[in-house]
């Protein structure tokens, strides 16, 4: 396989690793079936937005990365 | 049964750990990545590990390649977590004889069916209610 074909395998695989989660996270039926709290639940969904954030920044390096061939 | 949940995000294990209590599995440990795993593993007994792929320092097939190499960890059963485009990374667990794979996102019965069918099965009735002697004896062999 081409290494750039790999690449963009590789930033697909990333990216629906980051959705995926996200989705099984606020897919859930009912979201507070696992989270005996008000708070507690918030309190994921607030450290769920900050993953996505960290992913999203990590796979932006990594596209910066390889443009700019470092 | 002692599972060990190996994610670096905090909230799929949290996932992952509840749809397994409401299974009625009890005993269960998280890990942030392949390398805390690791360790972990050395240091206590483990019947499953429920892995996934992507993680920082030492991913999920390293994780599972090493654990593989240890004579004592590697009749470890290993369910790995993976996405539909990691098929590469699906083949290469074949190839380290992982025990099962699953698909995110899944649900809890998808989760139920997959540890079935590693002849992995919930102590019967309420969580926690089953001793440790008898969940052992209802599971059969993978």
């Amino acid at each position: 396989m081409r290494p750039e074909k790999q690449f963009v395998q590789h930033l697909r695989s990333r990216f629906l690793d980051a959705v995926n989660n996200h989705l099984m996270q606020i897919q859930t039926p009912n979201l507070g079936e696992y989270y005996e709290t008000k708070e507690a639940l918030i309190e994921m969904l607030s450290t769920e937005a900050g993953y996505l954030q960290q992913k999203r920044d990590a796979i932006l390096s990594e596209i910066n990365a390889y443009l700019s061939g470092t | 049964m002692n599972i060990l949940i190996v994610d670096d995000q905090s909230t799929m294990r949290s996932l992952i750990r509840g749809m397994l209590g409401k299974m009625g599995f009890t005993s269960l440990e998280e890990a942030e990545d392949g390398d805390v795993a690791l360790n972990k593993m050395k240091q206590g007994a483990y019947d499953l590990v429920i892995s996934d792929v992507h993680m920082p320092r030492l991913n999920g097939l390293e994780f599972l390649k090493q654990a593989r190499s240890i004579e004592t960890l590697r009749h470890v059963p290993f369910l790995m977590v993976t996405t539909e485009s990691s098929k590469s990374a699906v083949l290469e667990a074949i190839k380290l004889k992982v025990n099962g794979y699953i698909v995110k996102p899944f649900t809890p019965e998808t989760l139920q069916d997959k540890l079935s069918r590693m002849g992995i099965s919930p102590p019967q009735g309420p969580a926690g209610d089953a001793p440790e002697e008898t969940q052992r004896s209802r599971e059969e062999p993978a």
